[in-house]
């Protein structure tokens, strides 16, 4: 399981250059709680991350600037240099990188290091539930657990395509 | 296990009077995305709402007014899901998911409030749970210290 396969996309962008409000109006419209910040010039297809941008960094910059909403930019409360996930890493490695970060979201890059999504702590959590799920199938069905779930899991997925087993069991 | 035993580490509350700024405060110093707003009773205070810093940014779209102008009442979600000390996790996860919220305030027997349950706390309790069942089913690679932080 790769991150490229859990990742949102498209991902909702900002440039540090843009009025706050705007970029607050934008996260209302798509409902989302972050943007991500990319770099001016790029074109639609070519973006490259140069912050995020979330509520709490919209609240707590105003703040820390004593502005107003209004009178502010994106790239005066933006968190800059954010931490990026490589589209072909794998799942638990993001996970990693995004806990020791400390972060609950973090953009995805293909190898140019340009955007191609967003990886979010509950973007992950449903998928890691359902192999858990999947993983407690194979208990009930196998008494002798450890290696026998591995096998039973490569035989399942040998079976069927993987979207044919997660339908079957949602 | 009942939500007592897994809430309140983060309980950070704000009377429903002040103004949006001592939440904002409130948030940036305590590094929390909602706090609990509260209304005395009898000296116990009781949750009557609860306060995200997405609630804010979307009502000074709205009203184009400082944050020191807005009440927390008029920006609030009011009538929040509360639930008791004594409710079971698994209601809790339950109720929450079916109200949609991440969090919810736990009162006690009097109505007062005691504490705030999240879902990273009950994400943390079932992770908690499993690594357990992982020991039971795998006792060769439990770490060393397991044993100790079980009793």
């Amino acid at each position: 399981m790769n991150v490229r396969d859990i990742a949102s996309a498209p991902v909702f962008v900002a440039h540090a250059a843009q009025p706050l409000a705007a970029a607050a109006r934008d996260m209302r419209a798509h409902d989302v709680g972050a943007l991500v910040v990319v770099a001016e010039g790029g074109t639609k297809v070519k973006q490259r991350p140069i912050g995020i941008v979330t509520d709490r960094d919209i609240v707590c910059g105003q703040l820390v600037k004593a502005a107003d909403l209004h009178c502010l930019s994106v790239g005066d409360v933006m968190t800059p240099d954010p931490l990026t996930v490589a589209a072909d890493a794998g799942l638990t490695e993001a996970i990693v990188a995004m806990s020791t970060r400390g972060v609950r979201r973090a953009p995805v890059v293909d190898d140019a290091g340009e955007l191609v999504g967003i990886i979010t702590v509950d973007d992950v959590l449903p998928f890691v539930a359902r192999e858990l799920g999947e993983l407690a199938q194979g208990l009930d069905s196998q008494t002798h657990g450890g290696p026998a779930l591995k096998l039973l899991e490569e035989e399942l997925s040998s079976l069927f395509p993987r979207s044919t087993i997660r339908e079957k069991r949602s | 296990m009942e939500v007592s035993e897994l809430c309140g580490r983060n309980l950070v509350t704000v009377p429903a009077g002040a103004p949006v700024i001592e939440a904002a405060r409130l948030m940036q110093e305590h590094k929390v995305g909602a706090v609990i707003v509260t209304a005395a009773r009898a000296d116990n205070p009781i949750a009557v709402g609860v306060l995200t810093d997405r609630d804010i940014v979307r009502a000074q779209l709205d009203r184009a007014v400082d944050m020191a102008q807005m009440r927390i009442a008029d920006v609030m979600s009011a009538d929040p899901l509360v639930l008791t000390e004594k409710t079971p996790v698994e209601e809790a996860i339950h109720r929450m998911r079916t109200r949609g919220v991440r969090r919810a305030p736990v009162a006690g027997p009097g109505g007062q409030l005691i504490g705030v349950i999240s879902f990273d706390d009950l994400l943390a309790h079932v992770s908690a749970e499993l690594a357990q069942l992982a020991h039971l089913t795998a006792p060769s690679k439990q770490p060393a210290g397991a044993a100790c932080a079980r009793r």
